[in-house]
């Protein structure tokens, strides 16, 4: 069982340092836009609804509910980057609202419209001249990266998702199989193993590779 | 026992504990998802909810008090007597947003004026669509000089086009006698445009003040109000009873 510790050892020492920073400074990033695109949509819901409006995309009975409902959404989604609970999840949710505003912003422009994006309040129409359809566009596809970067490292410092035990470690091996189980869940171990790292389901994976070596060693 | 079965054995015990755990994650991962859209639906629900109270709009069935042209070009609405507090309202007819500002407002400017809680100034601005802002303007001043302002601006955002659909003169004279001016001297007024080099001197001038955001602008006793107190009934409200 000393190669076993020793192959843990090494498996801990493959852990990334630096990417589960980087996941909370991308959470942070976009929960700080979200949620202050959400806080200034707030103030006027009258403004909300009519800078919804001035898409001209969705029926007015539409248009009244989405007006309250995204601001509060980006609100939602900023508390739960924050909190780091269900990451992954989360970040797929706030990268489809960004293709969702690419995708109007470019359709506005597309048609010929002169509005005001209204991201972070305001909107509406406005002069020709004042319309800002690239560099709109161009910073949502920066937020959209950094979704992006969160769907494929969910896992960052100050996490609930680790918390709550998302990521406890694979089965370690056939004599501490339980234990290293419950460590993981217990410690709230942010990183888990390497194995895991990055994989959409990585428990499947990473549980076969390691019953095939434990039967290895055991052999 | 033989090796091999020995080890068959654990094989077996070991892969069912694998698919327990595995099983033991999938649920526990869906626990979070679940927990996370639970979080979703109620901060959505609740802001859902206060939003769509506060957005109520405002409606005033008695009269306003009276609207005189001033010979800076503004229009004053207040009783008689009443000298502050003042608001200013910076509008322009062509303005999309200044019509959701009397949407949701206008009762309560009208109402709050009629009970001698604030003395309204009207400056009316002339740039979102030049042609059509600046007709309407002067046709303001001509409604002023009728004696119908409030009339005829109510009308006029009601009746508001696109912004790139310049009013007409026959539109505003249309507005005119939509609001009940019956004296022919307003068309007249309406058509000489006399007042569109003052209206274009004064919005020049506010334009460039590098404090002034655009259309629609409320300043209560030189405080510019902001968006919720602009756009929601008791924001307004409370701003301008607060200042009394």
């Amino acid at each position: 069982m000393v190669t076993e510790g020793v192959l843990s050892r090494s498996g801990r020492g493959r852990r990334p340092v630096v990417q589960p920073w980087l996941t909370l400074l991308a959470r942070l990033g976009l929960a700080g836009v979200l949620g202050f695109a959400g806080i200034a949509k707030l103030a006027a819901p009258a403004l909300a609804v009519r800078a919804v409006a001035a898409y001209e995309l969705l029926p007015a009975s539409l248009t009244t509910f989405v007006g309250y409902a995204l601001p509060a959404l980006e609100i939602a989604l900023a508390l739960l980057l924050v909190a780091g609970l269900a990451t992954r999840f989360v970040a797929i949710v706030s990268g489809l609202l960004m293709v969702v505003f690419i995708a109007g912003i470019a359709s506005a422009w597309a048609r010929g419209l002169t509005i005001d994006c209204g991201c972070f309040g305001g909107g509406g129409t406005v002069a020709a001249s004042e319309t800002r359809y690239p560099q709109e566009i161009l910073r949502d596809l920066g937020y959209l990266a950094l979704a992006a970067f969160i769907v494929i490292w969910p896992r960052g410092r100050f996490a609930l998702d680790s918390t709550l035990g998302l990521y406890s470690a694979p089965v370690a091996g056939p004599d501490e199989a339980g234990t290293a189980a419950e460590d993981g869940e217990g410690s709230g171990d942010a990183e888990g193993s390497g194995d895991a790292e990055g994989s959409g389901d990585a428990g499947d994976a990473g549980d076969a590779g390691d019953v095939e070596d434990a039967a290895a060693r055991e052999a | 026992m033989g090796k091999a079965a020995k080890l068959s054995a654990r094989e077996r015990l070991r892969e069912e504990r694998s698919r327990a755990a595995a099983r033991q994650r999938r649920n526990r991962t869906l626990l979070i998802i679940g927990s996370a859209v639970a979080v979703v639906a109620v901060v959505v629900g609740v802001i859902v909810a206060v939003q769509s109270g506060r957005d109520e709009q405002s409606a005033f069935a008695g009269q306003a008090p009276p609207a005189t042209l001033q010979s800076d070009g503004s229009i004053v609405m207040a009783r008689q007597g009443v000298t502050k507090p003042v608001l200013e309202v910076y509008e322009d007819f062509q303005c999309p947003a200044c019509k959701e500002f009397e949407t949701v407002n206008n009762g309560t400017v009208q109402r709050l004026a009629a009970e001698g809680k604030v003395k309204v100034v009207y400056k009316t601005l002339a740039f979102v669509n030049p042609e059509g802002s600046l007709r309407a303007a002067g046709a303001g001043q001509c409604a002023a000089t009728a004696g119908k302002f409030t009339e005829f601006h109510d009308v006029a955002f009601e009746n508001q086009p696109d912004e790139r659909v310049a009013l007409t003169l026959n539109d505003l004279k249309g507005f005119g006698e939509q609001a009940g001016i019956t004296d022919p001297a307003f068309a007249t007024c309406v058509d000489r445009q006399k007042s569109a080099a003052q209206i274009q001197a004064f919005t020049k001038q506010t334009l460039s003040d590098k404090n002034f955001r655009g259309t629609p602008t409320l300043i209560l006793d030189g405080r510019q109000l902001n968006q919720s107190e602009i756009y929601t009934v008791d924001g307004l409200t409370k701003a301008v009873t607060n200042a009394a």
